[in-house]
């Protein structure tokens, strides 16, 4: 038997182990700021100051870079071409007038690249056998933010003709269809993309909001019922989809009616998808024991969309959504994605010890590499952090 | 966390036919140390925010540290005999320390303060300390064991329902 002096001690020895524990491996700190609106601002231009000083005379950008050995890695894609474009209209809206010019050539090399279907327009990849539609949908909902910014309806057409091609690729079902095979000019069957569907679904909503009673909420609706009943299921996908795009579609559609239930309950489950993902990427650190504990930091790309789904959802609180009373939670989530690209940022001291600091200055690197996602969606993020920093105080 | 699970949080996780084999048999130092014990949650509990503050971690992370910690001292309990009660030793020691002021339970309290209110935690503590002191009036245990056996098994399936809760949570 026992003394009572073993069991205290076995008593304290047990509270020290637990506590311990617990530190070192479950209570890690999330790292989530506080961030300030000012550190936020300085980020954003930042950001943008890359991808002007990184665009190429076509319009096009340095598609991804390695800093470590001074190298342009060439490559190119237009899904992420669209995309920056439409972070720069966003930039522009947000109150970053510098950012317009780079949006716009943006929009100029998009646009040669338009090509017509036989029921609207798509951006075109020219050579490959099918086209994806992700360029297609991204231009789309950068014209609308660029619509929304400057109430120009110069390119309303050409907005029709990119949502009438998405509406081609809907099926009856509400799947989408990822690629356009040029030799039938028809959609290709079961084609899918992790992310194509949502993007749809968000520059249809886009449609929807910008132009109520021309016909486009039957089809966003149609792909909102897939994603939110059948995608996860139709298309084998486990875990569910941490899909950004579809929570701007919510956003989108919050602004334009009050939300379903159903939407609300996809919001409710994106916002369980972003939160855990933001709490476990605020805990990593380039440290070797949170590596070994919590694996290597995301791609900045990565911790970007997670920051704009949660913005997302927020603006979609903000707009009257009922997201079950979680709106300062997901606003602190924000925040917390805003503080984490803030402090991953390059800053011009870092910048000014490598070989080509315009190239490295202001942007995310992940072992050394970036990528012009990387600043699209990290920017898309802090956008999304600096309404809510602004918005609260 | 509703009323509900916060309370029978706190009571499977005291587990009081199990705490009856390691306390004394004797209701006054059983219910000082459960008074004491009662004491020092209402002050943790009102500091559990800003503790949880000071260390950057959020309440879902805290509710996965919480539903860990409950998990594994419950299949502890599962499969270990409990302790046998030491003669001596007064509502300090060994009531309050080591007995009731145990990792499990104090962290579970913590956790139904910030998740609900000191109240509530307040209430929740009483309702797991009450049959506790109860119990120290019974001079013999006859159905305590395969009891105790039983809370543990409890404790488990709400820890694991608190970690899932923490995970999936905003």
């Amino acid at each position: 038997m026992k003394s009572l002096r073993s069991r205290v001690v076995t008593g304290a020895a047990t509270w020290v182990v637990v506590l311990m524990v617990l530190r070192l491996v479950v209570l890690q700190p999330e790292r989530c700021g506080p961030v300030t609106t000012a550190e936020l601002r300085t980020a954003v231009e930042a950001a943008v100051d890359w991808l002007a000083r990184n665009q190429l005379p076509d319009g096009s950008w340095l598609y991804r870079y390695d800093a470590d050995v001074a190298e342009d890695l060439g490559g190119y894609n237009s899904s992420r071409h669209a995309g920056v474009t439409f972070s720069l209209y966003q930039a522009a809206a947000a109150g970053f007038p510098e950012a317009l010019p780079v949006a716009e050539r943006g929009t100029a090399w998009l646009l040669e690249r338009v090509s017509p279907t036989d029921t609207g327009v798509l951006i075109d990849e020219r050579g490959a056998a099918t086209v994806p539609l992700g360029p297609s949908a991204l231009f789309l909902a950068a014209l609308g933010e660029r619509r929304d910014l400057l109430d120009d309806h110069q390119y309303d057409e050409t907005m029709a003709g990119l949502g009438r091609f998405l509406e081609g690729q809907v099926d009856a079902t509400g799947f989408v269809s990822a690629r356009w095979d040029r030799s039938t000019r028809a959609a290709v069957p079961d084609a899918i993309d992790v992310f194509f569907t949502g993007e749809t679904y968000f520059s249809l909503a886009r449609l929807a909001r910008l132009f109520p009673g021309e016909g486009w909420e039957s089809s966003t609706d149609l792909v909102a019922d897939y994603i939110i009943n059948e995608r996860d299921e139709a298309e084998d996908i486990y875990p569910p989809v941490s899909d950004h795009w579809g929570a701007y579609a919510i956003a989108e559609t919050a602004e334009r009616r009050d939300l379903t239930p159903d939407e609300v309950g996809y919001a409710a489950r994106m916002a369980d998808i972003f939160g855990p993902q933001i709490r476990w990427e605020s805990q990593r650190t380039e440290s070797w024991f949170t590596r070994f504990t919590r694996g290597r930091r995301a791609l900045p790309a990565g911790v970007g969309t997670l920051g704009e789904g949660t913005a997302a959802l927020w603006r979609a609180g903000a707009a009257g959504a009922t997201l079950e009373d979680a709106q300062e939670v997901i606003a602190e989530r924000v925040s917390c994605v805003g503080a984490m690209l803030v402090e991953r940022q390059v800053t011009p001291e870092e910048a000014a010890l490598l070989a080509e600091p315009g190239r490295v200055e202001g942007a995310w690197f992940q072992f050394g590499v970036t990528q012009m996602d990387d600043q699209q969606h990290a920017l898309s993020a802090l956008l999304g952090a600096l309404v809510v920093a602004e918005d609260a105080a | 966390m509703t009323a509900i699970v916060a309370v029978g949080l706190l009571v499977l996780t005291v587990n009081p036919p199990r705490r009856f084999f390691e306390l004394p048999r004797r209701p006054e130092p059983v219910a000082g140390g459960a008074t004491i014990t009662l004491i020092v949650l209402v002050v943790l509990g009102f500091a559990a925010e800003p503790i949880i503050d000071a260390l950057d971690i959020s309440l879902p992370t805290f509710r996965i540290a919480v539903g860990g910690v409950v998990a594994v001292r419950a299949i502890i309990d599962l499969f270990r005999a409990p302790e046998e009660a030491l003669d001596g030793g007064g509502a300090f020691v060994p009531v309050f320390f080591p007995v009731l002021f145990r990792p499990e339970f104090v962290l579970a309290a913590m956790l139904v303060a910030v998740d609900r209110n000191i109240g509530m935690m307040a209430l929740a503590a009483a309702v797991a300390l009450a049959p506790v002191v109860a119990m120290a009036a019974l001079s013999r245990a006859r159905l305590h064991r395969p009891l105790g056996v039983l809370v543990s098994g409890g404790a488990l399936v709400l820890a694991i329902d608190q970690m899932v809760d923490g995970v999936l949570a905003l």
